[in-house]
């Protein structure tokens, strides 16, 4: 077991190496520094949608198609409040805040309607209330064309002869910072625990009196606060708009997949190995044009990785 | 006699009816916008179609079809503009591309189920939209990708269907073949297949479903549908463009095949109304239509939460209510049966007895392609041997489910029991290829049934029921016991004689009609048994067939078990917690516990056995 | 359309009456003060209002002009009923809209359409039922090159073309990366041209393709750099410019680079949106005449945008180049018998008809001619943006390509060189 371990990681990180290294060959190290900084944001975008989902998923067992269009809903009030003039960070605290109470608002009224059905049906239902949150959010802010800007876009910090934004630092750190901060706090306290043991059984959980609804709730405010932020950082980092905020959800899937929705250390290093081979893919003449379907390949051949040598069986509950 | 394969149900008569009316009447009144209008919505109804059909008959989400749709319209767009082809021609060539193009997706699969499939479904989806923004369209220029940089030549529509008005008519006469082919395989081996497909996969291949080849077959089926709908809508424009063909697109045509009513042929009609006359209406009232995304989102939340048979479902309970009322009052005890769940979704379909030999045996003909390829021809060699359980092991992680498990049951009916936890199930997994072993193997009648894949033992004559009755409900109880039938080398006369002789020996030939839905759980079981029976079984293995029965159906189980020997010469091996019936039907009996075997041998020894006792019935026995 | 455009124009109306007593009141048509009553002559617009571009400046322009002209006597006597149609970027809402407007409502003529979809879509449904497109910002092949379309503003095509050639002839660009959609008939058509220009001229070129439903203009600009270029040209729609020269910024990617861009970014919103770091380095082609110039069409088109147009919509080229095209027609109907304006037939033959109209917003003139390509306007001006404004660098300059000798060799034909 524990040398499989091993061996996974030592092949990624070789593949990883020889994919970067292929792709930057000959080039400026200037210039694929600039990729692989483009990359890592991207990545970090990816990695934080994959996040929420996992997080919900595994404590709720729903999977939100929904998360990519609370974030939208939350970065155009922002961007709307700002231009009433409302002060900055009253605006970010608004987005997230939106987020949340529709995460919540589902998490609450709607989810329990479906407790009990497949998660597939469960992501359908998901579906519905994105394209609700959509259709709401398009109906209020036509398309047009829009920015949303932070402070910190101006601020720069010069690594290795590079400009890189305080936003692009934010989004990566905040990525790694909020993987580390659930790690903590499932292993930490008590709502972690209990969120563990729901993720590994609901029906024995609540027969030991976990106070589902609580731990359930929580999770639902955990996401629809990291959609928020995700928002926030997409809407800034690639495009106000609300149709691809909400549907950012693809390739954050994508990552999510290869943590097989439970693991969010692997979330993480996937999607930010996504952003970067499909930035550094732009370097390739052959390959640029199809390189955002990069995350999709990634996460089909680690699924395959996954399933190597196995059979559909059945285990004794089926 | 008139077939059933054939036969039109008022629904269908209705749904024909309306095509014919859309046909006829509709392109003459119509502006020419709306001509527009109704032929896109057309197009997207034969591709919701193929979504639909994947959600109602195999329970698989499949978000990718607005992406294969987008593969039939390049595949045309191509032809027409490289080649110069026909339309027809290239409406042909679309479709049967995309098929392979939906086989390629059904990969995953063969091993992803539920969310997971979705999820690789929707990738695959997003890999499609990236493709074609990348490459385009090939409208009409230069090179393999066709893509167009300067002006170009028209596109050669059908000649019979060069206006607007005629293409209309064609893309519904298109869309009416579309749906009869799905029609048509629900009504014949692949639409039995299906729905047990969606029952359970377990209880498919236990009756010995090729579950790969069906979800295969199934995709190609879903591809088909998507490529003639790009093809057609490539037609009506002579042009396409990559925004039409989103991932996000496709979950929308999903979302709305649900809201519509994934089990009706109008479920589909309605979704892609939904999907494209609602928005142009909104357009033309000056309202939004960002609006419909609301409409949509709200319906399909409805849709799953309280009505999963959708709009069209309950526009046919309404339109059933109504009709019941009509005829109580009017015809009387003549009038037809009530149009309630018929159509596509109610399994009402008979299966055919004596009619129309040519068309009936051209239908089997690619049936039996696929048997002799797959093959479905092993027999079993020598039905008196016994069944012998050799030195089995199965692991679960760290736990040893089976340790080193051996028995040889030699008598017509044997038993195996054991506490919660024992490794009954398991064993019987282990019987039907559910299970990998880690060790051990299986052997009856000189085969080594270890190394038959699930479906293939069920070819050789191995049935079994599960602790759940696996019983369709999309079909009735004549299909479900057929189902079982279908993959054997048998003819369609010894099939149907097969399946009444069942039925009359389980005593359910009155009931053979009922649909699976409509059953009690005694009747399921009934029906369960019966499923077991057909087909020359060697071995037929029973879990907890008394689990929930009454003490009167648990006597009738019983004695039809006793007489199972004496009606097919199969050995039958039962699982159940009621000793009292393993003491009256079983001569042998095996008794496991913590994957260990601690006893084997004649019942009524094996239930005197201090260990067993303590072990089982938990009376300790004083360690003396 | 989804303004509210109602409250705007008897807001817009309102403030004409009291303009008109300070200043000249626009000029529009016969020009009678009288509203028109008769019969209205019906023609339509097109245009394509979706992510990732909004193109209904031309029809609002357009619009704008025709109710000056039904509040100035119509034609004839007869108001225009202009009605508008929004492709949102979809082939098969195109031509839908042009199956409404064309064959439903019968509509004479078509003006002041713009879009990026619709004219690929239409071109054939156009040619089939006789009727004359007078579009206002094409940006596609299929636009300039078939027979019943004719655009008053010349597209991504020359406009790069004047663009990099500036470029090349005064701020030292040898190898131009050319920023555009990957939509065949608009950015690899338009960024080929600039391709070849940049190598004929001992230079080199490429070009990177944005995917228009998701455009990633980070990347984009980034693979740009990769190339090696030492000048980007932003063949976009301003929305995307801006974000290319934001994501720029970001990385202080300023001075290493020549930034040229077409027309679309001529917008006199667009420096104070650039800010002041990019005062003085950006490089814009103007296909029409600068605001600035003041001709009496310049005065007169910004007069009926204020008289008659909201606030809110745009005062870009594409505006000047809506409201240019309405005039002609208005022009051409005005100029035929009253008993034929109402004929689709007889109006596309004086549509076909017509040449040699001169405006001050145009440096050529303008024509149509019975040809199956037509492109009148390939002349323009170049301009820089500087302290929160654009300053002319360069006035009305023929651009050089082999690609406009038929349309030269038609001019000569018709006596206009």
């Amino acid at each position: 077991m524990l040398n499989s371990k091993y061996t996974n990681w030592i092949l990624y990180v070789i593949l990883m190496v020889a994919a970067v290294a292929w792709l930057g060959w000959g080039k400026p190290n200037k210039i694929v520094g600039l990729f692989l900084v483009s990359g890592l944001a991207v990545g970090s975008l990816y990695a934080l949608g994959g996040i929420g989902m996992v997080v919900l998923y595994r404590a709720t067992g729903v999977l939100n198609f929904a998360n990519g269009a609370a974030g939208a809903a939350g970065v155009m009030t922002a961007w709307q409040l700002g231009q009433w003039g409302v002060w900055a960070p009253a605006t970010w605290c608004a987005a997230i805040l939106i987020s949340l109470a529709i995460s919540l608002t589902y998490g609450r009224f709607l989810a329990p309607l479906l407790a009990w059905r497949e998660p597939v049906v469960k992501a359908v239902a998901t579906l519905g209330f994105a394209l609700i949150v959509l259709g709401a959010v398009s109906f209020l802010w036509i398309d047009d064309p829009r920015r949303f800007s932070l402070p910190t876009d101006k601020i720069g910090v010069y690594i290795l002869g590079m400009r890189v934004t305080v936003t692009r630092l934010i989004a990566f750190g905040t990525s790694v910072g909020i993987v580390f901060a659930i790690w903590l706090y499932l292993s930490q306290t008590t709502v972690g625990l209990q969120m563990r043991a729901l993720a590994n059984d609901r029906d024995l959980s609540a027969l030991i009196g976990i106070p589902i609804l609580k731990v359930e709730t929580f999770a639902w405010g955990v996401s629809g606060v990291i959609a928020g932020f995700t928002g926030l950082m997409f809407g800034d980092l690639i495009r106000l708009e609300p149709t691809v905020i909400t549907f950012m959800v693809i390739p954050s899937i994508a990552a999510a997949v290869c943590g097989r929705l439970d693991n969010l250390g692997i979330v993480l290093i996937g999607g930010l190995s996504m952003g970067v081979i499909e930035s550094m893919l732009t370097l390739s003449p052959t390959l640029k044009g199809a390189r955002p379907i990069a995350p999709f390949v990634i996460a089909a051949l680690v699924l395959l990785w996954y399933q190597r040598g196995t059979r559909l069986t059945f285990d004794s509950k089926d | 006699m008139r077939s059933d394969l054939f036969h039109i149900t008022p629904s269908g008569r209705a749904g024909l009816l309306f095509a014919l009316f859309a046909i006829l009447v509709v392109p003459s009144v119509a502006g020419s916008q709306w001509l527009n209008i109704f032929t896109s919505t057309a197009c997207f109804t034969l591709a919701v179609a193929g979504v639909s059909f994947m959600y109602s008959r195999l329970g698989m989400v499949s978000l990718t079809q607005v992406g294969l749709m987008g593969v039939g319209g390049w595949i045309t767009l191509r032809l027409n503009y490289g080649l110069g082809l026909p339309f027809e021609f290239n409406l042909i060539a679309s479709g049967l591309i995309t098929i392979v193009f939906g086989w390629l997706l059904a990969l995953p699969a063969l091993r992803l189920r539920g969310l997971y499939l979705a999820l690789v479904t929707l990738m695959a989806a997003g890999g499609f939209e990236i493709l074609f923004a990348t490459f385009q369209f090939p409208n009409g220029g230069e090179g393999f990708w066709g893509v167009q940089t300067g002006s170009r030549e028209g596109f050669n529509r059908p000649f019979i269907a060069r206006s607007d008005e005629a293409f209309l008519r064609y893309t519904i006469f298109v869309v009416t073949l579309g749906f009869l082919v799905i029609e048509l395989h629900r009504r014949l081996a692949p639409g039995r297949a299906w729905a047990l497909i969606r029952r359970s996969e377990a209880a498919a291949m236990s009756a010995g479903v090729n579950v790969s080849l069906y979800k295969t077959w199934a995709f190609g089926i879903s591809g088909l549908l998507g490529g003639l709908a790009g093809s057609l809508l490539a037609g009506s424009l002579g042009l396409l463009d990559g925004g039409t063909f989103k991932a996000s697109e496709s979950v929308m045509i999903f979302a709305l095949a649900v809201v519509g009513g994934a089990n009706f042929w109008l479920g589909a009609v309605f979704a892609a109304s939904l999907f494209r006359i609602l928005p142009a209406l909104l357009n033309n009232w000056g309202l939004d239509a960002d609006l419909s995304l609301i409409i949509f989102g709200a319906g399909l939340l409805h849709a799953v939460i309280t009505a999963p048979d959708g709009i069209a479902g309950q526009l046919m309970d309404l339109s059933g209510n109504l009709y019941k009322k009509v005829t109580n009052r009017g015809t009387g005890p003549n009038a037809g049966p009530p149009p309630h769940r018929e159509g596509i979704s109610n399994g009402s379909g008979r299966i055919s007895r004596a009619f129309s030999p040519v068309a009936l045996r051209l239908l089997q003909i690619p049936a039996h392609l696929l048997h002799y390829l797959v093959g479905t021809r092993i027999t079993q060699t020598n039905p008196d041997t016994p069944i012998e359980v050799k030195d089995v092991v199965v692991r679960f992680g760290g736990v040893v489910a089976l340790n080193h498990i051996s028995a040889t049951f030699s008598k017509p009916v044997s038993g195996i029991i054991g506490p919660n936890g024992a490794g009954k199930t398991t064993l019987m997994n282990v019987i039907s290829g559910f299970v990998a072993t880690s060790g051990g193997s299986v052997h009856a009648g000189g085969i080594d049934l270890t190394a038959l894949a699930s479906h293939r033992r069920s070819h050789w004559g191995l049935r079994r029921s599960f602790q759940k009755e696996e019983v369709a409900d999309d079909l009735n109880v004549e299909e479900n016991v057929m189902a079982q039938l279908d993959p054997l080398p048998f003819s369609l006369q010894e099939k149907q004689d097969e399946v009444a002789r069942a039925l009359e020996f389980v005593g359910m030939n009155d009931r053979a009609r009922k649909p699976g839905k409509q059953l009690n759980s005694f009747e399921r079981r009934l029906t369960d048994v019966a499923k077991c029976l057909v087909g020359r079984p060697g071995i037929v293995m029973f879990d907890e067939p008394a689990g929930g029965m009454s003490v009167d159906e648990t006597e009738t189980l019983g004695s039809l078990i006793l007489k199972i020997h004496d009606y097919c010469g199969a050995k039958t091996l039962v699982i159940d917690h009621d000793v009292d019936l393993i003491a009256r039907v079983c001569e042998e009996t095996l008794v496991l516990d913590f994957g260990e075997r601690i006893a084997f041998g004649k019942t009524a020894d094996v239930l005197a056995d201090p260990k067993v006792r303590a072990a089982y019935l938990g009376i300790e026995e004083d360690a003396a | 359309m989804r303004r509210k455009v109602i409250p705007m124009v008897i807001l817009g109306a309102a403030s004409m009456m009291f303009a008109s007593h300070a200043f000249a009141g626009p000029n529009c048509g016969a020009n009678t003060g009288t509203a028109a009553t008769g019969e209205p002559i019906i023609v339509g617009g097109i245009h394509g209002n979706a992510p990732p571009g909004d193109f209904s400046a031309s029809t609002d322009a357009a619009k704008a002009y025709f109710d000056c002209v039904n509040a100035n006597g119509g034609i004839h006597g007869r108001p225009i009923d202009y009605r508008i149609e929004n492709d949102q970027w979809n082939p098969e809402m195109a031509a839908q809209a042009a199956a409404k407007l064309v064959k439903d409502a019968r509509a004479v003529a078509l003006v002041g359409n713009g879009s990026f979809i619709e004219m690929a879509v239409n071109a054939g449904t156009y040619k089939e039922e006789n009727i004359m497109a007078m579009a206002s910002a094409c940006a596609i092949s299929e636009c300039f090159e078939s027979s019943n379309i004719v655009s008053t503003n010349q597209g991504p095509l020359p406009s790069n073309l004047g663009a990099a050639q500036y470029a090349q002839e005064e701020l030292g660009s040898t190898n131009v990366a050319c920023i555009g959609f990957n939509i065949p008939n608009n950015g690899p058509w338009s960024c080929q041209v600039v391709i070849d220009l940049m190598k004929a001229r001992g230079g080199d070129g490429s070009m990177q393709l944005l995917n228009p439903g998701a455009p990633d203009v980070n990347s984009a600009l980034l693979e740009a750099i990769s190339t090696g270029a030492d000048t980007i040209l932003m063949n976009l729609p301003a929305g995307l410019a801006i974000a290319v020269l934001k994501a720029a910024e970001e990385q202080d990617l300023r001075d290493s680079y020549v930034w040229i861009a077409p027309t679309p970014l001529y917008d006199l919103s667009v420096p104070a949106a650039l800010g002041e770091y990019w005062n003085g380095k950006v490089y814009v082609n103007a296909e029409l005449a600068p605001f600035q110039m003041g001709g009496p069409d310049a005065v007169n088109w910004i007069a009926v945008m204020d008289a008659y147009a909201s606030p809110d919509d745009p005062r870009d080229t594409f505006a000047q180049s809506g409201y240019l095209s309405a005039t002609y027609f208005v022009k051409t109907l005005l100029a035929m018998d009253p008993a034929d304006v109402g004929d689709r037939a007889k109006v596309t033959e004086a549509i076909k008809g017509i040449s040699g109209y001169t405006s001050d917003l145009m440096c050529g003139p303008y024509y149509v001619g019975d040809t199956d390509f037509h492109m009148p306007n390939h002349a323009g001006f170049m301009l820089q943006i500087l302290d929160g404004g654009f300053k002319i660098v360069r006035d009305c300059y023929e651009f050089d390509s082999a690609y406009f000798k038929p349309h030269i060799a038609v001019e000569t034909s018709l006596g206009l060189r």
